[in-house]
C-alpha cells in the first residue's frame, strides 16, 4: 500500500473522531483526508421513529455507503437501532419506481386499466383536470389529501396550504390522526397548548419509570437504552411496565403488570382516588395552577352514524365539559377503589398499590411514558386526561424527572403534522379552523382574502375513507403513507373507496406498495436524504439535513411534486368569483404564484443553500426550503412555538422550541426554564386563558367491541423492533427481512391448545370484516394472557387491518387498533 | 497471502491530571498517534495495525491506563494491502 | 359560500373528461408489491414459520458501521437478573465458549462490564432466519 494510501485512511479516522468531539485537527490531516474518492459524512436525523436520532451517512460517488450513530447528538449519542443502522440500504431497493405510472386501456386513462408508465407532464395533466372537474362540479369538499407525520416541515406546510388556500378544502388530514391525534387532544383539553412539556433529560433525572401501554424496548429502543441505563445505574430507580400483554419491555420491570384491555382507564382513576385518599395531594400546586372539570360522557365511538353503537350513544362525539370543585372531583374518583380496580384489570391488588405510592409519594420523581396503547384507544384523549391528571394532582409535572412524556411515533408527527397543522381541523401554531380570529391571522399571513380559508373541518383519516367510498370525495391524492396496509377496515372501507369507479386516486411513494397498487396513479418520489429536509421529534427539538445524494432519475419530492402541481392552476379556475372580487389581482395567477412565488417563500436565493445538493431550489430558482420554513415561523413566533432562524438548525443537531433569543427551552410551564414563564410565576400553563391546567372527571367507558362467543379473543395489533410501520423501507433491506420476515399471531399455549393447534400451524384469524392467514407463536418475545392475541402489521402479505372496526375516540377520531375480538381456527389443507 | 491494513480511531477521555501521562502511554505505544487534545481531557487516537488484533490489544493497553476514564471507538476502516511487486515496477 | 362556475373552469373540465392521448411507445409494466401477485382482496396463505440457526461462525458486516449479524438464533432472555447474550460472550467467557466479546466500545471498565445503553444487546443485533430469501434484491454497495 503506498504511503499517500495510508496516510488518506488515517486522516479519515482522525478526522471522524476529531467530528465526535468537535475538535479542529491540523490542516495537514483534513487536507489529508479530503482526497477524491473520501466518503463524506454528514448528519440526518433517522428516518424512522420519533426518538429522533441523529445518524451521520456516509456518501461516495453519488451513494450512501455507511450510516452511523450520531456522538454528537444529545438524543442518541452515536447510539442506534437495528433499524436506524440499516438506514444506508433503504433507498435501493430494486423495484425503486422511477416513472409516473397511470391506469390505461387502449391508450387512454381507464378506472380498470393496467399500469402504464406517462410522462410527468401527462401525469400532472391528468390530475388536474380530474381535480379541475371535481371542483367545477361538486366543489371543494370533493379533493382532499392523505399526507404524512413523516413529511419534512415545508412538505407538511405546502400541502396544507395547497389545500386549505388554494383549493379552499380543509380535507388534509396525516396519517398522524392514527396514532397521535388522541395524545393532541388531551393536551389541548389539559393544558390549551400542544406538545410534551419535558425533555428526554427527563430520563437521566426520573426515580421511577411508568411505561401505560408503550413497549418502548421495541418503539422507542435509544429511549429505552437511556432508560435501561438509568436503571442500571441508579440505585433507586424502579420501572413499572403496564401492558395488555407481556413484552420485551417486561425485561427491565420492577413491577410488571398485564392489565385487561381498557381497564386502563380504571386504573387511572384508582391512583387519583388513592393520592387523595392518602393526602398527597399537592394543595399548594393545585390551588395555585388547576381548576377541575365534569367531562360529558357516553360520547360514542366514531362510528358511522347509522351504526347502532353511536345511535345509542347519548353525546357522540361531545367534548364539553362543566367546571367542578376538587371535592366534587374527589368525590367522583373515590368509587375507583383498589378492589374495583383490581377487579377491572386482572392485577393483584400489591401490584397495583405500588404503582400508585410511586406517584403519591413525594420523594419519587416520576416519569409516565405511553404511545398507541393509550392513544389509539376509544377513549385517548380521556386516557391523556387522566395521565396528566394523576400529574398534576401531585404537582409532579415540568420539573427534571417528574414527566407525563406522551411519546410521539412517527418522526415527525410533532414537528409537520402538529406544528404545521396538517389537520383536517387544524392551522399552523395550534390554530383551528373553526375559530374565526385563527382563519383572519392565517389569511392575513397567507396574503389572500378574508373568507378563503374554509371554517367547516374537513374530512378526517377515517371519514375520508368512507367518503371515497360514498362517492363524496373523489379527488384523492395521498403522499409518504400506506393506508391500504396501515388503515382500519380494509374489506369495508378503504378498498372500496379506492377502487370506487367515481374515484380518482393517486400515490406518491418510493416503492410500489399496497397502497400503489390500488391506486389509479402513481408518483416516483425521492426519499430522506435524496432531498433537503426538517423534522421534529417528540422533544420538541426541530432538526434538519441537507440533501446528500439524488434521487433515482425520473423520481421527485414530494415538496417538488405539490409546488409543481400547483402551477397546474388559475385562481380564476378554483376560487369562486366573489372571492376573487376581494383581490381581483389574483385571478390570471396561478395558485403557485399566490401561495408559493409570493414574495415571502421565493425571497431567499438558492446561494444561501450551503449544501452541494438542493435539486427543489434548483428546479424553482429559489432556497425554497428555506422560504416556506420563514412562513412558517412566523405563526409561532412570539406565541409559545418559537423556532430559530431557520440556518442554525443545519449547524446544530436541532433545537427544543421555544426558542427564544437563541435559546432552547428544555421545560415549558416552569419558571427558570420557559422564556414564557414570567419570575415569580412558578409555574403557568399559558395555553390556557387562566394559566391553569384542567384535571378532568371523567369515567371508565367500555371498548367498542368485546369479545363474544363466536369471536372470543381480543386481538391487539401493533409493530416489532426490526420492521418501521408497513415494512415499505425495512422490508426491502435484507438484514431487517431475514430477522423478521413474517407476521404471526402470538397466542398464549393453552388458547392454542383449546383451539387444536400449536406453534407453526397455520391458521385463519377472522373478525366479522375480514380475514387473514398466519403462522402460531407460542413462544415468542410477546406472551399474551388467555383471552388475548396480538399480531402485528408490518407484513403487506398479511393484511391484518382488515379485521380492525373502524371505531375511533370520538373526540380525537383516532381508530382504536387495540381490541379487534376475533376467532382464531386451524386452516385446513394445510401444513 | 493478503495482508490487511486496519486503522482505528477513538476518542480517549482522561481524568485531567493524569492527562500528560495518558498522552506518553499512548504515545509509547506501537501504532498510535494523538492527533489532538481538548482541555476537558479528550484525546483523539488513531491506531494502525496489520490485524484486528494489534488493534484491539492496544485498546485493551489504553483502557489498562489509570487515568483513562474511557475510550469510545468510534471509525474503523480495514483495505487489503496489495502485492508489494506490483508497486516496485 | 355559493360557488359559481366560470365558463372556462366548465370546458377545462369537461376537456379534461375525454381522456388522454398515451405516449405510444409506453407498454404497460407488471409492478407488484411486496405481497407478489397477491390482490389486496385475496387471503394469502401463510408462508412457513421462520428457521433460525442453531449456531455459526461470524457474519461478514456489509458496511464498516454496521453491528454484526446474529449468526444463531436471539432468543436468548435479557432481563434486569441476567444476560442471557452474555453467558457466551461476555469478557470472561467468550473465549471458552468459542464465541466473540463483547465490543471494547460496549464496556465500561477493564472488567467487561456492559454500558447500560448497550445492554439489551437485541436493539442492535438481529439473527437471521436461513430459510428466508429478500422479497426484493437491494443494490446498496457499502464501504
Amino acid at each position: 500500500m503506498s504511503i499517500s494510501r495510508r496516510e488518506f485512511l488515517k486522516a479519515n479516522a482522525a478526522v471522524a473522531a476529531a467530528t465526535a468531539v468537535g475538535v479542529t485537527l491540523p490542516i495537514k490531516m483534513v487536507e489529508a483526508a479530503e482526497q477524491p474518492d473520501n466518503i463524506k459524512w454528514d448528519k440526518a436525523p433517522c428516518r424512522f421513529c420519533g426518538v429522533g436520532c441523529s445518524v451521520l451517512v456516509g456518501t461516495q460517488a453519488g451513494k450512501v455507503v455507511a450510516t452511523k450513530g450520531d456522538p454528537e447528538s444529545p438524543v442518541n449519542r452515536g447510539l442506534n437501532c437495528i433499524k436506524g443502522y440499516f438506514l444506508s440500504k433503504i433507498m435501493y431497493g430494486k423495484d425503486r419506481l422511477t416513472t409516473p405510472l397511470l391506469r390505461m386501456k387502449d391508450g387512454k386513462y381507464h378506472k380498470e386499466g393496467e399500469f402504464t408508465p406517462v410522462s410527468w407532464d401527462m401525469a400532472f395533466d391528468t390530475m388536474a383536470a380530474k381535480w379541475k372537474h371535481s371542483l367545477a362540479t361538486k366543489g371543494p369538499t370533493s379533493v382532499g389529501m392523505f399526507g404524512s407525520g413523516q413529511w419534512t416541515i415545508w412538505e407538511g406546510y405546502a400541502a396544507s396550504k395547497l389545500h386549505k388556500a388554494g383549493f379552499l378544502t380543509n380535507n388534509i388530514d396525516p396519517n398522524a390522526r392514527h396514532c397521535m391525534a388522541s395524545a393532541v387532544g388531551g393536551f389541548m383539553r389539559t393544558f390549551g397548548i400542544d406538545e410534551p412539556m419535558g425533555c428526554y433529560d427527563d430520563l437521566e433525572a426520573a426515580d421511577h419509570f411508568v411505561l401505560w401501554g408503550a413497549n418502548m424496548a421495541e418503539m422507542h429502543p435509544i429511549l429505552w437504552a437511556r432508560l435501561s441505563d438509568r436503571r442500571l445505574s441508579h440505585k433507586d430507580c424502579r420501572v413499572h411496565v403496564l401492558s395488555t400483554f407481556e413484552n420485551r419491555s417486561f425485561d427491565l420491570a420492577d413491577n410488571p403488570m398485564v392489565f385487561r384491555p381498557q381497564s386502563d382507564l380504571v386504573i387511572l382513576n384508582y391512583i387519583a382516588n388513592y393520592i387523595i385518599q392518602n393526602k398527597a395531594v399537592n394543595t399548594d400546586f393545585v390551588s395555585k395552577h388547576t381548576k377541575f372539570a365534569l367531562g360529558v360522557d357516553d360520547i360514542g365511538y366514531g362510528l358511522r352514524p347509522d351504526h347502532p353503537l353511536e345511535k345509542k350513544a347519548k353525546n357522540p362525539g361531545n367534548g364539553k365539559s362543566t367546571p367542578i370543585s376538587f371535592d366534587e372531583y374527589a368525590k367522583f374518583v373515590s368509587t375507583y377503589t383498589l378492589e374495583y380496580a383490581a377487579k377491572m384489570s386482572g392485577i393483584e391488588p400489591e401490584k397495583l398499590e405500588t404503582l400508585a405510592k410511586a406517584y403519591a409519594d413525594p420523594k419519587v420523581k416520576v416519569m409516565s411514558l405511553w404511545t398507541m396503547g393509550i392513544n389509539q384507544h376509544v377513549r385517548g384523549v380521556w386516557a391523556n386526561n387522566m395521565l396528566y391528571n394523576i400529574h398534576l394532582l401531585t404537582g409532579k409535572i415540568a420539573t427534571p424527572g417528574n414527566s407525563p412524556f406522551s411519546l410521539t411515533g412517527q418522526p415527525s408527527a410533532c414537528g409537520t403534522a402538529r406544528e404545521v397543522g396538517t389537520f383536517a381541523h387544524r392551522l399552523p401554531a395550534d390554530m383551528e379552523v373553526t375559530n374565526d380570529k385563527h382563519r383572519a391571522i392565517t389569511e392575513k399571513l397567507w396574503q389572500v382574502p378574508a373568507g378563503t380559508i374554509p371554517a367547516k373541518p374537513g374530512y378526517h383519516a377515517v371519514l375520508q375513507s368512507r367518503m371515497l367510498k360514498d362517492g363524496k370525495l373523489n379527488c384523492y391524492w395521498t403522499m409518504c403513507t400506506n393506508n391500504m396496509q396501515a388503515g382500519p377496515n380494509i374489506n369495508d372501507e378503504i378498498y372500496p373507496g379506492f377502487r370506487n369507479p367515481e374515484n380518482f386516486i393517486v400515490v406518491s411513494d418510493p416503492y410500489p406498495t399496497i397502497t400503489a397498487m390500488a391506486a389509479d396513479l402513481i408518483l416516483p418520489t425521492a426519499m430522506w436524504v435524496e432531498k433537503e429536509g426538517a423534522y421534529g421529534n417528540a422533544e420538541r427539538r426541530t432538526h434538519m439535513w441537507h440533501q446528500q445524494v439524488k434521487a433515482p432519475e425520473g423520481a421527485t419530492s414530494d415538496l417538488w411534486q405539490l409546488v409543481e402541481f400547483s402551477k397546474r392552476f388559475k385562481v380564476s379556475e378554483v376560487w369562486p368569483v366573489e372571492l376573487i372580487a376581494k383581490q381581483p389581482e389574483y385571478a390570471d395567477k396561478t395558485l403557485y404564484e399566490v401561495l408559493f412565488a409570493n414574495g415571502v417563500i421565493d425571497k431567499f436565493p438558492t446561494s444561501d443553500c450551503k449544501a452541494a445538493l438542493n435539486d427543489e431550489s434548483e428546479h424553482f430558482g429559489f432556497y425554497i426550503q428555506k422560504g416556506i420554513f420563514e412562513e412558517y415561523a412566523t405563526f409561532g413566533r412570539g406565541h409559545g412555538h418559537d423556532l430559530a432562524d431557520f440556518d442554525r438548525y443545519h449547524e446544530t443537531r436541532g433545537l427544543r422550541w421555544p426558542v427564544v433569543n437563541g435559546k432552547e427551552t428544555l421545560r415549558r410551564f416552569v419558571e427558570g426554564s420557559d422564556p414564557y414563564v414570567k419570575a415569580g410565576e412558578g409555574f403557568k400553563f399559558y395555553g390556557k386563558p387562566d394559566g391553569k391546567a384542567v384535571i378532568f372527571a371523567l369515567p371508565y367507558e367500555p371498548a367498542a367491541e368485546e369479545p363474544n362467543a363466536e369471536y372470543d379473543l381480543w386481538m391487539s395489533t401493533g409493530r416489532v423492533l426490526e420492521h418501521w410501520h408497513t415494512g415499505s423501507m425495512t422490508a426491502r433491506v435484507p438484514e431487517l427481512y431475514r430477522a423478521y420476515p413474517d407476521a404471526q399471531i402470538f397466542m398464549h399455549p393453552e388458547d392454542a391448545k383449546a383451539r387444536g393447534v400449536q406453534r407453526g400451524d397455520e391458521v385463519i384469524v377472522a373478525s366479522p370484516r375480514g380475514e387473514v392467514k398466519t403462522r402460531v407463536e407460542t413462544k415468542g418475545r410477546n406472551k399474551p394472557p388467555r383471552g388475548v392475541v396480538f399480531m402485528p402489521f408490518f407484513d403487506a402479505r398479511q393484511l391484518v387491518n382488515k379485521l380492525i372496526l373502524d371505531a375511533t375516540d370520538p373526540l380525537s377520531k383516532e381508530t382504536d387498533f387495540k381490541k379487534c375480538p376475533v376467532k382464531v381456527t386451524k386452516a385446513e389443507n394445510n401444513q | 497471502m493478503s495482508q490487511e491494513y486496519h486503522v482505528t480511531s477513538l476518542v480517549v477521555h482522561a481524568a485531567p491530571k493524569a492527562l500528560k501521562q495518558v498522552e506518553a502511554n499512548i504515545c509509547a505505544l506501537m501504532g498510535a498517534d494523538i492527533h489532538a487534545v481538548t482541555p476537558e481531557g479528550k484525546l483523539v487516537v488513531t491506531l494502525e495495525g496489520s490485524s484486528q488484533r494489534a488493534i484491539l490489544d492496544n485498546i485493551e493497553a489504553i483502557n489498562a491506563l489509570s487515568g483513562v476514564l474511557s475510550a469510545s471507538l468510534i471509525y474503523h476502516q480495514v483495505a487489503p494491502l496489495e502485492q508489494e511487486n506490483e508497486e516496485k515496477l | 359560500m355559493k360557488k359559481i362556475l366560470t365558463l372556462t373552469a366548465l370546458l377545462i373540465g369537461i376537456a379534461g373528461c375525454s381522456g388522454q392521448q398515451a405516449d405510444t411507445n409506453a407498454a404497460p409494466v407488471n409492478i407488484q408489491s411486496l405481497a407478489g401477485n397477491m390482490a389486496i382482496t385475496d387471503i394469502r396463505p401463510a408462508d412457513a414459520m421462520a428457521i433460525y440457526p442453531s449456531r455459526g461462525t461470524a457474519i461478514e458486516r456489509s458496511f464498516s458501521e454496521q453491528p454484526p449479524l446474529i449468526p444463531h438464533k436471539d432468543d436468548y432472555k435479557i432481563t434486569l437478573d441476567k444476560n442471557g447474550c452474555l453467558s457466551c460472550h461476555s469478557w470472561d467467557k467468550a473465549k471458552r465458549m468459542k464465541a466473540t466479546p463483547v465490543a471494547k466500545s460496549h464496556v465500561i471498565d477493564d472488567k467487561g462490564t456492559v454500558n447500560g445503553h448497550n445492554y439489551f444487546c437485541t436493539q442492535c443485533h438481529v439473527a437471521q432466519a436461513e430459510n428466508k430469501q429478500p422479497l426484493v434484491e437491494n443494490q446498496f454497495s457499502g464501504k
